[in-house]
């Protein structure tokens, strides 16, 4: 009897062990509904005027974070009045439509028709129900070179280790600049985006023209003033051997740098947990968004070694 | 010295209380069964209502009119009352040895002696009845004295899964907690579900969160003093448990035929070897911690004790979760006291302690695809020398000084995880160390200004030298006590405190990934003005206590990283911050039954806690991200037999405050690598989780045996910590579903019921 006393003991001792080292491995987690809070959706302006190339403005209206409104067309802004004037123009750009050959969807702007001169100041006016949105511009960033463009296979940086079109150049002496890269190439529907994986669906085998930018601005803040500048950007879109882009380094003015730069770093406090969250903040007065220019150096053809 | 002391007494008291003749009682009071130091005992003489209590080391020194006969009670909880008649008293040493009272839960043992909480001038302290905590239900068969801290009002717990508790809107490293003196900068084991204390090895456990004597400084939010026990000074004894993820042994006894005692406690987690067989190879979870506590103590005569204790504790953990969530983490603290008491005569106590303490704390986590490192280490090197100056029955003085010399070595890095999946190590010989020393001067005088009102003024002037920079601060002290009865009393208090170390936190983590920093030319430290007003009152012959306290609590130069800021290895943190302004408020209820078969106590805390940045959340003022309004904890213990012993605790929190997107912003312009699709804050902390609710429960059996024609007291106690497995939640987070670009928020919960059994003999 006392001998079945134990058995039972041991056996209830093993049993609760067994149930608690079970329920340790066990998390749960699970989507959730989050009580909606109340949103006044915010106009959303960006306008980067480009030296030598017509002004093209995006108006959308921010919506609410779980809102299902989620395409260009739903939160596009049309019937606004959009003047980008200078000393010498006064443009009044009008709705265009154009294509997101990747995403297969329409994509909704507007755009002038005065191409856009070195040396001027610009002024952007959007009146939309009664309000209008100021913000003023002198295109005065100095056209960039490119000294060299090369590629690494496996690069770490605080996006996490990937490969990289490395581009070399030299800073522009005597102006605080701010600097991102752009590439251009063909893709077709097999490509993917490095992020996530998410392949087009409307294309097929046909090519299309896909257009990549850096995603974080280099900053010259003055102490390094012409300095030889190195910077190493991940590829948008997944690519083979011998796939062709032409590489841009972009001079942008601070002040939409700073804009681009907060977006940046909001994307990554967004997804990383470790990371305080990022406000937005517009340097167009009573919006969220930006407006500014940017000047693009001559393009450098490069082939992906592998 | 002393001279120079008696010099400074004589300006500042009047000559009536230091030439009067008077008979001074002094001595210690101890346990008579192990001769264990009782803690806060008090000694009075009724016939001239005076008294007072003992300090940290059962000593008490009371000066009182001379007559033909004198009656001196002894009471402490859970003993019988002593009464000592003395006939033509002259001053004279009188050590107090007091009988366990063993029908303590039925019978009430107090009479007609007034209470510390209602007498004394402290307020905003409770001194945790470890009788108590002894029957609550435990996790995993681990009793916790911070899991009882966290039912206290005014006191509450981060989320599951975070170290650390929050008293009076501050935030966890606002918390001093002293072992034996010595500082723990981490009292916690992993996910908060067991504090590094043994509560075998535990004497007395107080916690002070506002009126601060002046002894006491160095954080804003309170002061957690952790006495250890001295061992048995009688015979020796032990105590060994055995529960489903650990076991410890506590073994004591005597040295030099009574003139010391020792104690050795131990615990070690076997979570690693029982969780094997249930995993899959791949998966690496594994959890060890373990604690050690150790002390000696020696009488050399009547007038010098030595006591030298050790504390060690160390948690190594690596956990692969769910898909958002892995991680891998060291951490742990030492420390070692050498203590020297030293009576100079009846009325001056002195105590004099060297501490070496170290903390280190070693992260990686993977988490939603990217990796954090943190490294956080610290060396003390600290001397400590605190006098006590039994004046006059109207006052009694503390002055002291510390000396604490500072070594930090702060490390922070977070990236996406390499394609590789291989996640970069830092050597920690590259960790830049911070050296900085801190100093304090107090001094305190308790004065009994009339039989109705009481006054505690002090001052203590902290400095802090960290390389060319250099914070001298002056900090009053002032707490009042007006009388309305012997069972009630008013009382208010206002300190201001200082803080020269900062935890850094960042509020989006679910993982202990603060870092320790020292103030310095960049970071000035935290302060702190909180004023306090309560009224006490006790019934039933001190059956029952309850309190009311309302706060206003200010503090400044509180830390937290910048908005985006992501650390490399490289990264100066000190360039990353943030400083801002904590504004607390509070109304905090408590009711306790102290003795009868059911004892326990209901909190309940109503409270506000703000933050201000100006460089965070457009400089508008935010709640702090442990803002809860509502907090209510309900404990108690029921003795349905002599063994058969029933407790519960339940737990009621707001949930706290998290920041979520409002709006969505499309940015098509330049942006190819994203979905072009970013997020509009509104305000900061916008969102508050689910109520977090919880109640354990536990049964206790006891049993007397014979082993080995010795008897041998037995106990199992079955628990069930979350016994209705409410899914609290854990975290929130945000993910966009890249193919339909949609945001969805996921929540994660922890820990569902854990039921456990645990089995403790002590012989």
């Amino acid at each position: 009897m006392k001998k079945n006393k134990n058995v039972f003991k041991r056996s209830f001792f093993y049993v609760v062990i067994s149930f608690v080292a079970i329920l340790m491995c066990i998390g749960c987690e699970k989507n959730i509904n989050v009580k909606i809070q109340p949103y006044q959706g915010m106009l959303s302006i960006q306008c980067m005027l480009v030296a030598g190339e017509v002004p093209r403005l995006y108006l959308s209206q921010s919506t609410g974070f779980f809102s299902s409104q989620i395409t260009p067309a739903d939160l596009f802004v049309p019937g606004a009045r959009v003047i980008i004037s200078s000393p010498e123009t006064r443009d009044s750009l009008i709705t265009t439509m154009g294509r997101d050959s990747f995403y297969c969807q329409d994509t909704y702007f507007y755009q002038g028709k005065f191409q856009v001169k070195q040396g001027l100041t610009y002024t952007m006016e959007v009146s939309y129900e009664g309000k209008t949105y100021r913000s003023t511009t002198t295109v005065n960033q100095l056209k960039p070179k490119i000294d060299q463009v090369g590629y690494i296979s496996a690069f770490k940086d605080i996006y996490g280790e990937h490969e990289g079109v490395v581009v070399g150049f030299t800073d522009t002496p005597g102006q605080v600049n701010a600097y991102r890269v752009e590439m251009s190439r063909q893709i077709d529907s097999s490509a993917r985006k490095t992020e996530t994986a998410y392949k087009s669906e409307c294309n097929g085998a046909h090519f299309f023209t896909v257009k990549e930018v850096g995603r974080a601005i280099y900053f010259d803040t003055g102490s390094g003033d012409g300095r030889q500048v190195s910077v190493t950007v991940e590829p948008t879109y997944s690519h083979r051997k011998g796939s062709i882009a032409q590489v841009y380094l972009q001079a942008m003015d601070p002040s939409s740098a700073r804009f681009f730069d907060q977006l940046d770093k909001q994307k990554l406090a967004t997804s990383n947990p470790f990371v305080e969250p990022v406000f937005l903040t517009s340097n167009i007065e009573g919006c969220i968004g930006v407006f500014g220019h940017y000047i693009r150096s001559k393009p450098v053809q490069f082939i992906y070694p592998e | 010295m002393i001279k120079h002391l008696y010099f400074f007494c004589l300006l500042v008291f009047p000559l009536s209380d230091l030439m009067s003749q008077s008979v001074v009682l002094s001595g210690y009071v101890s346990d008579a069964k192990t001769g264990e130091a009782l803690i806060g005992s008090a000694v009075q003489i009724a016939s001239q209502g005076i008294g007072t209590t003992t300090n940290n080391f059962g000593f008490y020194s009371l000066s009182c009119r001379p007559s033909d006969s004198l009656v001196v009670v002894v009471s402490y909880v859970g003993y019988n009352n002593l009464l000592v008649s003395l006939k033509r008293p002259k001053s004279q040493r009188l050590d107090f040895s007091m009988e366990e009272n063993s029908t303590e839960l039925t019978e009430v043992t107090i009479r007609e002696n007034q209470k510390d909480n209602i007498s004394g001038t402290q307020m905003s302290a409770i001194s945790i009845p470890m009788r108590l905590v002894k029957t609550l239900p435990v996790l995993f068969g681990e009793r916790d004295i911070l899991k009882t801290v966290q039912t206290l009002p005014g006191v509450q717990g981060g989320q599951e899964g975070t170290t650390g508790f929050y008293v009076r809107g501050g935030n966890s490293d606002q918390n001093l907690v002293l072992l034996d003196d010595a500082p723990v900068y981490n009292p916690n084991h992993l996910f908060g579900l067991f504090s590094t204390f043994n509560t075998n090895s535990l004497n007395q456990v107080k916690l002070i969160k506002g009126g601060f004597p002046a002894q006491y400084g160095g954080r804003l939010s309170s002061i957690l003093d952790v006495t250890m026990r001295e061992g048995n000074k009688k015979k020796f004894s032990g105590q060994a448990g055995i529960g489903l993820i650990s076991s410890n042994l506590t073994l004591e006894g005597p040295l030099s035929k009574g003139k010391g005692s020792f104690i050795v406690s131990g615990r070690r987690t076997y979570l690693d070897l029982l969780l094997k067989p249930f995993l899959p190879k791949k998966n690496q979870t594994n959890y060890v911690f373990y604690d050690l506590n150790a002390k000696i103590n020696y009488s050399f005569g009547h007038k010098d004790k030595l006591f030298i204790s050790a504390f060690t504790g160390n948690d190594d953990a690596q956990y692969t979760g769910v898909n958002s969530l892995n991680y891998g983490i060291t951490f742990g603290n030492s420390t070692a006291t050498v203590r020297w008491n030293h009576l100079f005569n009846q009325k001056l106590f002195v105590n004099t302690s060297v501490l070496i303490n170290k903390y280190q704390l070693s992260l990686s986590t993977l988490q939603s695809g990217y990796n954090s490192q943190i490294y956080t280490g610290i060396r003390d090197y600290s001397f400590k020398s605190d006098w006590e100056y039994y004046l006059s029955p109207k006052h009694t003085m503390h002055w002291g000084a510390t000396l604490i010399r500072h070594a930090f070595s702060p490390l922070s890095a977070s990236s996406k995880i390499p394609k590789s999946g291989k996640i970069p190590a830092f050597p920690l010989d590259s960790i830049h160390r911070q050296n900085a020393s801190e100093a304090a001067l107090y001094v305190n005088d308790d004065w009994n200004i009339s039989k109705r009102i009481a006054l505690s003024v002090g001052l203590r002037m902290p400095s802090f030298f960290r390389s060319t920079t250099t914070y001298v601060r002056l900090e009053p002290r002032v707490s009042a006590r007006y009388s309305i009865s012997e069972h009630s009393s008013f009382k208010a208090s206002f300190t201001v405190m200082n803080q020269f170390l900062h935890l850094v936190p960042n509020s989006t983590a679910s993982l202990p990934t603060d870092i320790w920093i020292a103030s310095g030319a960049a970071i000035a430290p935290q302060t702190s003005r909180q004023f306090a007003i309560g009224w006490f009152k006790n019934s039933n012959d001190n059956m029952y206590e309850f309190s009311i306290e309302g706060y206003i609590k200010k503090m400044e130069n509180q830390v937290l990283f910048k908005e985006g800021t992501q650390l490399s290895t490289s990264s100066d943190i000190e360039q990353n911050l943030v400083f801002g302004k904590g504004n607390s408020t509070g109304l905090e209820f408590y009711a306790r039954k102290n003795t009868g078969r059911l004892t326990g106590w209901v909190s309940y805390t109503l409270s506000k806690t703000t933050q201000q940045f100006d460089k965070l959340n457009k400089g508008i003022a935010f709640p702090f991200s442990y803002d809860r309004r509502h907090n209510l904890a309900v404990v108690g213990s029921y003795e349905l037999s002599p063994k058969w012993t029933v407790a519960g605790n339940f737990t009621f929190y707001t949930g706290r405050p998290y920041t979520l997107p409002v709006g969505k912003v499309q940015v098509d312009e330049g942006s190819s690598l994203y979905n072009s699709i970013y997020s509009d804050y509104t305000t900061r902390n916008n969102y508050r989780m689910r109520v977090y609710h919880r109640l354990d429960v536990s049964l206790t059996y006891k049993k007397q045996k014979n082993w080995f024609k010795r008897k041998i007291d037995t106990e199992w106690v079955f628990s069930a910590y979350n016994i209705y497995s409410r899914l609290n939640p854990y975290f929130v987070y945000t993910t966009t579903d890249d193919f339909t670009r949609q945001p969805v928020a996921r929540e994660v919960s922890l820990l569902p019921i854990i039921p456990s059994v645990s089995y403790q003999i002590t012989f």
